[in-house]
C-alpha cells in the first residue's frame, strides 16, 4: 500500500513534466510575443514597447535564446546576464511575470494584498470558491439522491430526477445570467460585482451557480448507487432480521452507496476549478480565472505555465487521493 | 425505472422468449422504445437533427441579413417590449443586435451545434476505444506508459487547451476551414478521448481475466482474435453508453466556449454560410441584451437543455437496457 502510494506520487513528477512540455510548446506556437504592439482586446491598458526596449527585455528574460534553451531555463535554470546561475522550476521558482512589472508568478498567484493573510491571494480565492461549491453540491446532492431513491417512482423522485437531468444539460453560466437578470429586475439589493469579497453573503450566488452541474451529477450518481444497493442481498437480510428501517438505510445502504460517489470527487473538483473561469469572469471574482485569461492574451509565459502546473498538480493529487480513499473504503477493491 | 418490475420467470411470459429470436441491435431497439423517456429523447434528437439538415429550407430569413430598421424586435407575440417595440409576425422570435432574424439564426446554430456533437463523439469513440484496448490488453510497462500519457492529458486544464489551440491555429488555413469549426473539432477530440480510454482500459482489464478469454487463449486464438472477437464485444455496451452521454457534453462545451468567444469565427459573408453560428455563439450575442431582450438567451438555452436532456434520457435507457451494472461508472 505504502509502496504503491510512493510509486504513484513519484509518477506525478513525469506527468507534471509532460504537462509543462505540452503547455510550453503550445504557448510558443502561438504567434507573437509578450511585448508586441498589437492591441489586446481584453487588456485594460496596452503597454507596448519600441523595438530597442523589446530587444533588451527579450535578452533579460532569455527570449532571444533558442526554444530548447528557454525551456531548460524555465524548468532547470540558466545563467543570467551577470553569469550567475538562477535556478528554475525544480527549485520551486515559478519565474518572473513579464507583464506585471517587478512581480514574480509566485507573487501574482500566492501574494495577497498588503497586510492580508495568504488566503486572500488569487490562488486561494479560486480554491475557496471551488471547495465551497463542492461542499454545497454534496450537501444538496447527496440527500436529494438518497430521497429520490427511497421514494422511487413517486412524484418526488420524478421531480428530483428531472431537475437533476436539467442541471447536467444546461451550462451553469446560463443559469447564472438568468439569476442575475431576475434578481436585478425584481429590484433585489444585490450587485453583480461586489465591492468586497470579505462579506460572506456575496459569495452565495457565485458558489451556488458554480455548483449546479456538480450538484446535479452528484444527485444522479447517488440515486443510481442507492437503487443498486437497495436490492442487495445484505439489505434483504437486514430486513429479515427485523432491523429498524432507519438503521438499514443509514448503516447498510448509505455506507455502501456512497462509495462510488467518492470517485466523482476527483473529476468534480477539477471541473469546478476549470469551470470557475467563466463564473469568475461573470462576477468579477478576484481568482485565478481572470489572471489566466489575461496572461494568455499577454503571452505572460511564466504566469500561464505556473497556473497550468498548479491546476495539473491539484487534479493529479486529488485523483490520487480519490483512488486511495476508494481502496480504503472498499476492501474488495484494495484486494483486487 | 424499469428495474422496479421484477422479471417474470415463466418461460412463455418473458418478453424475450415470447417472440421470435432477434439480433442484439433489434432487441436493443425493442427494449428501448418501451421506455417513455427514451422515446421522448429519440423524438427530440430526430427533430433537431432534421432541423440541422434542413436548415436552409426551414429558416424563414437569411441568418446573415442585416436590418437596421428592425434592431431588437421582440418575439411576435409580444405587444410591447421593454424598449417600446412591437413584435412583427414576420420575425417569430424577434431580431438580434443587428436586426437579424433570431429564429433563422437559431436554426443555423442548431446545424453547427448538432454537427459538433454528432461528429466529434464517434471520432473520440474510436480513438478512445483503441487507446483503451491497447492499454488494457498490453499490460505491464506498455500499459503504464500509455496510462501516464493519458494522465498528462487528464491533468491538463481543458479550457486553457481550447484557448491555446484556437490561438495557435487561428491564422492558419486549417483554423479558417469551416469558419474555425475544424479547430474546435480538433480540440474537442484531443481532450475528449481521455475519459473513454480510461474507462475502456478498466473494462478490458476485468474482461481479460474472465474464463472465456482464458478458454480462447487455451485453444490457441491469437491476441488479435481475442481482442476483436472476445474483449471488444464485451466492452462495446460501455462504449455505446459513454458516447450517448458524450454527445450532449460536447454540445455543452461548445456552448461554454462560444460564450467565451472561442470557436466559430463570426460569419458576415453569405457566401460561406454553411456554418453560420452555434448555440454558444448565440449565447455570446445574447449576453449584452439579457435584461431588455432575454429571448436571445432563452431560445438557445432551451435548445441546449432539450437536446442535453434528450441524449441523457437515451443514455440512461441504453445503460438500463445494455448493462445495469454500469450505473456507478457513468
Amino acid at each position: 500500500m505504502i509502496v504503491l502510494l510512493v510509486r504513484r506520487l513519484l509518477w506525478t513528477i513525469p506527468i507534471l513534466f509532460g504537462v509543462v512540455v505540452v503547455a510550453f510548446l503550445m504557448l510558443h506556437l502561438v504567434p507573437g510575443g509578450p511585448w508586441d504592439n498589437r492591441p489586446q482586446p481584453t487588456a485594460m491598458f496596452t503597454v507596448s514597447a519600441d523595438s530597442a526596449t523589446r530587444k533588451t527585455l527579450e535578452r533579460r528574460f532569455g527570449l532571444d535564446k533558442p526554444l530548447w534553451r528557454q525551456f531548460v531555463r524555465y524548468v532547470f535554470g540558466d545563467l543570467d546576464e551577470d553569469g550567475k546561475f538562477v535556478c528554475g522550476l525544480i527549485c520551486g521558482d515559478l519565474g518572473p511575470s513579464y507583464r506585471q512589472r517587478g512581480n514574480t508568478a509566485q507573487d501574482m498567484l500566492f501574494g495577497a494584498p498588503e497586510g492580508k493573510p495568504f488566503w486572500q491571494s488569487c490562488f486561494f480565492y479560486s480554491i475557496r470558491l471551488a471547495l465551497l461549491a463542492l461542499l454545497l453540491a454534496l450537501v444538496v446532492g447527496l440527500p436529494a439522491g438518497v430521497i429520490a431513491a427511497l421514494k422511487q417512482d413517486t412524484w418526488i423522485d420524478h421531480a428530483i430526477t428531472l431537475v437533476a437531468t436539467l442541471g447536467i444539460s444546461v451550462p451553469n453560466f446560463v443559469v447564472g445570467l438568468f439569476l442575475i437578470a431576475t434578481l436585478v429586475s425584481v429590484g433585489a439589493n444585490f450587485s453583480v460585482v461586489p465591492r468586497s469579497w470579505s462579506d460572506p453573503t456575496v459569495w452565495v450566488i457565485p458558489v451556488a451557480v458554480l455548483s449546479l452541474g456538480t450538484m446535479a451529477a452528484t444527485t444522479r450518481l447517488t440515486r443510481a448507487s442507492m437503487l443498486e444497493v437497495m436490492r442487495a442481498d445484505y439489505v434483504r437480510t437486514a430486513r429479515a432480521k427485523g432491523l429498524k428501517e432507519r438503521t438499514i438505510v443509514s448503516a447498510h445502504m448509505l455506507k455502501n452507496a456512497l462509495i462510488p460517489v467518492v470517485t466523482l470527487l476527483g473529476p468534480a473538483l477539477g471541473e469546478l476549478v476549470a469551470g470557475s473561469f467563466v463564473i469568475e469572469m461573470m462576477f468579477g471574482f478576484p481568482g485565478m480565472g481572470r489572471l489566466y485569461t489575461d496572461s494568455v492574451l499577454w503571452k505572460d509565459y511564466p504566469l500561464i505555465l505556473s497556473a497550468t502546473l498548479l491546476y495539473a498538480l491539484l487534479v493529479t493529487l486529488v485523483n490520487l487521493g480519490v483512488d486511495f480513499t476508494y481502496g480504503l473504503l472498499d476492501p474488495r477493491i484494495r484486494a483486487g | 425505472m424499469a428495474r422496479s418490475a421484477q422479471p417474470k420467470t415463466t418461460l412463455s411470459g418473458t418478453p424475450a422468449l415470447g417472440r421470435p429470436s432477434q439480433g442484439l441491435w433489434a432487441d436493443l431497439w425493442h427494449r428501448l422504445v418501451r421506455k417513455k423517456r427514451a422515446v421522448f429523447g429519440l423524438v427530440v434528437i430526430t427533430f433537431f437533427t432534421l432541423v440541422a439538415v434542413l436548415a436552409p429550407l426551414l429558416a424563414p430569413h437569411d441568418p446573415l441579413e442585416l436590418g437596421f430598421g428592425r434592431v431588437y424586435l421582440p418575439p411576435s407575440w409580444v405587444k410591447e417590449s421593454a424598449t417600446g417595440r412591437v413584435g412583427d409576425p414576420q420575425f417569430l422570435l424577434g431580431t438580434d443586435t443587428a436586426g437579424r432574424d433570431l429564429l433563422s439564426r437559431l436554426i443555423y446554430g442548431t446545424r453547427a451545434s448538432m454537427f459538433i456533437g454528432l461528429s466529434v463523439t464517434p471520432i473520440v469513440g474510436v480513438v478512445g476505444t483503441l487507446i483503451g484496448l491497447a492499454a488494457g490488453y498490453a499490460g505491464g510497462r506498455k500499459s503504464d506508459l500509455i496510462m501516464r500519457v493519458t494522465d498528462v492529458f487528464y491533468a491538463f486544464p481543458a479550457i486553457m487547451f481550447y484557448v491555446l489551440i484556437t490561438l495557435v491555429l487561428r491564422e492558419t488555413a486549417f483554423g479558417k476551414w469551416m469558419n474555425g469549426l475544424a479547430t474546435l473539432l480538433l480540440a474537442l477530440v484531443l481532450i475528449g478521448w481521455v475519459g473513454l480510454a480510461r474507462l475502456t482500459r478498466s473494462a478490458v482489464l476485468s474482461t481479460k481475466e474472465s474464463q472465456f478469454v482464458e478458454a480462447a487463449r487455451s485453444i490457441g486464438a491469437s491476441d488479435r482474435r481475442i481482442v476483436v472477437r472476445h474483449v471488444l464485444p464485451n466492452c462495446l455496451s460501455l462504449i455505446v453508453i459513454w458516447m450517448a452521454f458524450a454527445i450532449p457534453r460536447m454540445i455543452m462545451v461548445e456552448a461554454v466556449l462560444g460564450y467565451l468567444g472561442i470557436g466559430l469565427i463570426p460569419v458576415v459573408d453569405s457566401s460561406q454560410s454553411f456554418f453560420v453560428t452555434t448555440w454558444g455563439g448565440l449565447f455570446l450575442d445574447g449576453r449584452i441584451a439579457i435584461n431588455t431582450h432575454p429571448i436571445m438567451m432563452l431560445a438557445p438555452t432551451l435548445c441546449v437543455a432539450l437536446v442535453g436532456m434528450a441524449f441523457t434520457f437515451v443514455g440512461d435507457a441504453l445503460r438500463d437496457v445494455l448493462d445495469p451494472r454500469m450505473r456507478n461508472l457513468i
